[in-house]
């Protein structure tokens, strides 16, 4: 039997190894995010009602360049699609939070300025805590729920029209990620 | 103009690939520390861009097998840069260090009486070589 494929949703995730002595400075990135999320309240949203309201806009450093470049890599090495970053932000949740809305990236009114790929980056989580929850339709057009248990220094990447959610937060300290989106060059 | 591969963290695969000014690179581990200091990213290694197939194509010395290009390898064993395994059935010549399908490429030239709009591929169902025509 042939098959030709029309459209996938895929998940792709993988571990952020870097070589010994060069890994990347998750203290580093979580003092630039709290710096952003306690201090400053830079919220990408005022508005309460948009889910960008839970994303905080924080400083590009050299740290975050590097982490960006090797994933951006790996994922062209599997995918063999070229990439480029539209925006970034970060997510963190206290203990009991979660995000409370199912959201995704497209921004439908200019679907020509939404992007293609969504990549999020585990800074700090708890086993078995504010997980990924992916919500899509089957083939009999019914909703189904996957759950993606990933870890600290994980990357999961996901096409931007895939909708997710953040699960709660188990754990007795915040849970920070670091989200990015990306079209397709 | 030197020439680098960033390689992953395996130092097999090959992630990108960087120029770097003959000043700042005037031997490969002036390269490498160059980039490590720039990138942040200690896996680099030099190719040569006109090796293809372990020949020079502008008459110079061969260097290490082939161009490096992204998604390839780097044999540390064997010191070359090997493409991607374009199909499953192909296999590797360990002289040219290029990927080779089980049945030689037939001449362009006869195969399609040199009709400019003629390309060929390897189709890996039949196992052959087939003659595609733009319209």
């Amino acid at each position: 039997m042939k098959e030709d494929i029309l459209t996938q949703k895929k998940i792709l995730f993988q571990s952020v190894d870097m070589p010994k002595g060069y890994e990347i400075d998750r203290e580093y990135l979580k003092g630039a995010v709290y710096d952003s999320v306690l201090l400053k309240n830079k919220r990408k949203s005022p508005d309460r009602t948009h889910f960008n309201h839970l994303d905080f806009g924080f400083v590009y450093t050299s740290e975050l360049d590097r982490l960006f470049a090797i994933t951006r890599e790996r994922f062209h090495v599997k995918t063999d699609i070229s990439i480029m970053m539209m925006d970034f932000w970060a997510n963190n949740f206290y203990p009991n939070e979660q995000s409370p809305i199912t959201r995704n990236r497209l921004v439908y009114p200019d679907l020509k300025e939404a992007p293609d790929w969504v990549m999020i980056y585990a800074l700090e989580k708890h086993p078995d805590s504010s997980n990924l929850v992916f919500e899509y339709e089957d083939t009999r057009g019914q909703t189904v729920m996957r759950y993606h248990n990933f870890k600290t220094n994980d990357v999961v990447w996901f096409p931007s029209n895939l909708k997710y959610r953040f699960e709660i937060n188990r754990a007795d300290t915040p849970s920070c990620f670091i989200g990015v989106t990306y079209t397709i060059r | 103009m030197a020439h680098f591969a960033k390689l992953d963290t395996d130092n097999t695969t090959v992630l990108s690939l960087v120029p770097v000014a003959d000043a700042n690179a005037a031997t490969e581990a002036d390269g490498i520390a160059y980039l490590t200091k720039i990138h942040g990213y200690p896996n680099w290694k030099q190719y040569s861009y006109n090796t293809v197939g372990n020949t020079h194509v502008l008459g110079g010395t061969p260097f290490r097998g082939n161009a490096a290009s992204i998604g390839g390898t780097y044999d540390a064993e064997n010191d070359v840069f090997i493409g991607r395994k374009p199909f499953d059935s192909w296999t590797l010549n360990t002289s040219t260090w290029l990927w080779e399908a089980p049945v030689a490429e037939p001449d362009k030239e006869e195969y399609d009486s040199g009709n400019p709009k003629a390309s060929q591929g390897w189709n890996e169902e039949t196992q052959s070589w087939d003659l595609t025509v733009d319209e």
